[in-house]
C-alpha cells in the first residue's frame, strides 16, 4: 500500500517537474484521439443523417420504376420521374380505409435551380424527419393562396429571400429556363425551418397552383393570349390529371408490405409501391465503400497515433536516464521504477481521452448550428456508442502495452545497475 | 452554391446503380434468380408476420411440379419443415408458429387435384406448365408470435443455412422502429432490425 502510494507521489512529482514536455506530448495525443473519434463520430452520424431523410412515411408510391429512382427523386430530389400517377389513382387510394393520410407530389418545376413541389397541407401535417420530427415554419404560414410559396431554409438562405419576397417560377428543371411564369408571379407566405435533408432545397406551392400556371401551355410554351391572369386564375377550379407520386402513411405500419404488394399490382395502373427506410438501407449498403473508406481512414490515424505514442515514450524514457539513476541511487527498486513508467503512460492516456471528449463536445456542440445553417449537415451531440468507448478505451490499454517496453527496459537496466557491488559501472 | 452537401454526394454516387424491381407487377412478369430469395418481416408488439418468396430452385434444386416418388417425398418434407419452423427467431429462440400457408406458383400433382389439372388443357396455349424450363416459386406466409419480440434488437433467421443453394437473402423489415432492409449471404444467420 505504501508502495503504491510512493510510486504515485513519485508519478505525481516527476509529471510536474517535466510538465512543459509532457503537455506537448498530451496535446499531440488529445489531437489524435480527438480526431479518431471525431471519424468514427461522424461516419455514424452521416449514416443517421442520412437515414433520417424522411421517417414516418410507410411507402411511396409513383409510376412503374425502381425503389431508388423512386426514392432519390420523391426524396433527394435528384433525377426525374418518367411517368406520373393519375389522379383518379390517388383518389381511390383515399378512400382505402387502412391508409391514414396521403401527401400528393406533383413536380416538374423550378425556381432558380430549386425543385418546386407541389402538395397540399397534408406535407406540413404529416411529413415527418429525422426521429420523427415534424416540419416548422420557422416564418410566416403554410400557403393559403393560390399564388403563395412556401420556401425551404436553404433557398431562403442562399437567395435572400424574406416573407413577402415576389418569385417568378420557371417551367422545367434547370438553373437558367427561358420560359418562365412572370405573368403570375407568387408571393412568400413562409420559411420552413431548417431540417437538415433536402427538404430545406425545395420551394412549396399549392397542386392547383401548379395546374393554374400551365393553363395555356403547349409543349412547354406559354400561348400568348392563352394564359390567365392571377385574378381570373383565382376564379376557376383546378383539378389536376396526374400527379407524380404519393407518400402514404397507415393506420396500422403491420400492413404496408400487404398494401404494397397490392398496389404493386395494381390492374388500374402500372405502380411501384416502395417501403422508405427499406429503399434508403439499400441506398446505404450500395454506398458501403465510402463508409468503408471511412473506416480505413480511422485505421489509420489509430496507428499513427499510437506509433506517434510509441516514439514519444521511448524518447521520454531518453530524457530521463539521470531520473532513473537517482531514484535508483536512493533504493528505488527496479520495480518501482517501472511501475512509474507504465503509470506515467496511462496517465497521460487517460488525461489525453479526457480532453479529447471535451474537445470533441465543445467542437460539436459549436458548430453544429453552424454546419446546419450552412451545409444542411444535421450532426447532433449525443452519448457515445458502444464502438466509440471500446475505441476510447483501446487507447489507455494501448498506452500500457506500450509503455511495457521501456519499463521492461529499465527494470532489467535497474538490476543490471547493481549499485550495491564494488564491480558496477 | 451550397448545398446539402454529404447525403446528396453519397445519393448521387449510387444513382447510378439501377435497382431491381422488387415486387410483383400487374403486367410484367416479377424477377426470378436463382440463389436469391426475400425475406419479409412484419412486427407489431409480440407477432409478426413473416413472407418468403424464393424460386423453388433454392429450396428444392428442382423447378417443375414434382414427378418422382422421392421429389414428391422432398416436397412433403420441405412443406412440412417450412410450416412448422419460424422464419425468424429471438435470440433465445421464443417464436411458435401461429399459423402458415405454403403456395407453389406450377399446377399441383395432377393426381391430387385432377380437375384442377384438367382446366388447363382448356387454354389456347398448350405448353405443359410443369415442364423443366418453366420457372416456379414457392411462397411462406407465417404468423408468429413470439414473447418480448419488442425488446429484441437481433433476430434471426435459419433459411440460409437450412438451403445452401440460397446465396442472397434480402431481408426486409417494418417495426416500430421503423422500416429497413438488409442482405444475408451464405453463413449470415442473424440480422438487427432498428435503425
Amino acid at each position: 500500500m505504501n508502495k503504491l502510494k510512493l510510486t504515485i507521489f513519485l508519478s505525481a512529482a516527476s509529471l510536474w517537474y517535466r510538465r512543459r514536455v509532457l503537455a506537448l506530448v498530451c496535446l499531440t495525443l488529445t489531437l489524435s484521439v480527438t480526431l479518431l473519434l471525431g471519424i468514427q463520430y461522424l461516419r455514424t452520424e452521416i449514416r443517421q443523417s442520412f437515414t433520417s431523410t424522411i421517417s414516418g412515411t410507410d411507402l411511396i408510391v409513383g409510376a412503374r420504376s425502381g425503389q431508388l429512382n423512386l426514392l432519390l427523386y420523391t426524396v433527394f430530389h435528384i433525377g426525374d420521374a418518367t411517368n406520373n400517377i393519375r389522379w383518379s389513382t390517388y383518389q381511390s387510394m383515399t378512400e382505402d380505409s387502412r391508409i391514414d393520410w396521403l401527401i400528393p407530389i406533383s413536380l416538374g418545376d423550378s425556381y432558380r435551380g430549386y425543385r418546386v413541389v407541389s402538395t397540399n397541407e397534408q406535407f406540413l401535417a404529416h411529413f415527418r424527419y429525422g426521429n420523427d420530427q415534424p416540419l416548422t415554419l420557422a416564418s410566416g404560414d403554410w400557403f393559403s393562396d393560390l399564388f403563395d410559396v412556401v420556401i425551404g431554409a436553404g433557398v431562403a438562405r442562399q437567395l435572400d429571400h424574406e416573407l413577402n419576397d415576389d418569385l417568378v417560377l420557371s417551367h422545367g428543371g434547370g438553373r437558367t429556363s427561358f420560359s418562365n411564369h412572370k405573368d403570375l408571379p407568387f408571393r412568400v407566405s413562409g420559411i420552413l425551418a431548417p431540417t437538415g435533408t433536402p427538404v430545406d432545397q425545395a420551394v412549396y406551392i399549392s397542386l392547383e397552383a401548379m395546374e393554374a400556371m400551365h393553363v395555356g401551355w403547349e409543349s412547354g410554351v406559354a400561348i400568348p393570349g392563352r394564359t390567365l391572369s392571377a385574378d381570373q386564375a383565382r376564379n376557376r377550379d383546378y383539378t389536376p390529371d396526374a400527379i407524380t407520386a404519393v407518400l402514404i402513411g397507415l393506420d396500422r405500419p403491420i400492413l404496408t408490405f400487404q398494401v404494397q404488394r397490392e398496389l404493386n399490382q395494381s390492374r388500374e395502373e402500372p405502380l411501384s409501391a416502395i417501403l422508405p427506410g427499406v429503399a434508403l438501407s439499400e441506398l446505404w449498403r450500395m454506398m458501403g465503400q465510402f463508409e468503408k473508406a471511412l473506416l480505413g481512414i480511422s485505421g489509420f490515424v489509430v496507428i499513427t497515433s499510437l506509433v506517434g505514442l510509441i516514439a514519444v515514450l521511448l524518447t521520454l524514457q531518453a530524457q530521463r536516464q539521470r531520473e532513473i539513476a537517482v531514484l535508483r541511487a536512493t533504493g528505488a527498486s527496479p520495480g518501482l521504477i517501472a511501475g512509474l513508467y507504465s503509470l506515467e503512460c496511462v496517465g497521460l492516456a487517460l488525461a489525453s481521452c479526457l480532453f479529447a471528449l471535451l474537445l470533441g463536445a465543445a467542437a460539436i456542440a459549436g458548430l453544429s448550428p453552424w454546419l446546419l445553417e450552412h451545409y444542411g449537415l444535421q450532426i447532433r451531440l449525443r452519448p457515445l456508442a458502444r464502438e466509440e468507448w471500446l475505441l476510447l478505451m483501446a487507447v489507455p490499454l494501448f498506452a500500457l502495452l506500450v509503455s511495457a517496453l521501456p519499463a521492461l527496459n529499465t527494470w532489467r537496466a535497474g538490476r543490471q545497475q547493481g549499485f550495491g557491488a564494488p564491480d558496477s559501472s | 452554391m451550397r448545398r446539402n452537401v454529404t447525403p446528396l454526394m453519397t445519393v448521387a454516387l449510387a444513382s447510378a446503380v439501377l435497382a431491381p424491381l422488387t415486387a410483383g407487377a400487374a403486367n410484367n412478369p416479377s424477377a426470378h434468380q436463382h440463389g436469391h430469395a426475400e425475406l419479409q418481416v412484419a412486427i407489431d408488439a409480440n407477432t409478426a408476420d413473416v413472407f418468403v418468396r424464393s424460386p423453388a430452385y433454392n429450396l428444392l434444386g428442382f423447378e417443375h411440379e414434382p414427378r418422382t416418388e422421392q421429389q414428391h417425398r422432398q416436397l412433403a418434407d420441405l412443406e412440412q419443415w417450412l410450416m412448422s419452423t419460424p422464419l425468424i427467431n429471438t435470440e433465445d429462440g421464443n417464436c411458435n408458429v401461429e399459423d402458415a400457408s405454403f403456395h407453389s406458383s406450377w399446377p399441383e400433382a395432377p393426381r391430387h387435384h385432377s380437375d384442377h389439372a384438367h382446366e388447363h388443357h382448356g387454354h389456347d396455349h398448350d405448353h405443359d406448365h410443369g415442364q423443366a424450363n418453366d420457372h416456379s416459386d414457392i411462397e411462406i406466409t407465417q404468423s408468429l408470435t413470439c414473447d418480448g419480440l419488442a425488446e429484441h434488437q437481433t433476430l434471426a433467421t435459419p433459411l440460409v443455412k437450412h438451403f445452401p443453394a440460397l446465396e442472397h437473402l434480402d431481408v426486409q423489415w417494418i417495426g416500430p422502429e421503423g422500416q429497413g432492409a438488409t442482405r444475408l449471404e451464405v453463413g449470415d444467420q442473424q440480422f438487427r432490425i432498428g435503425r
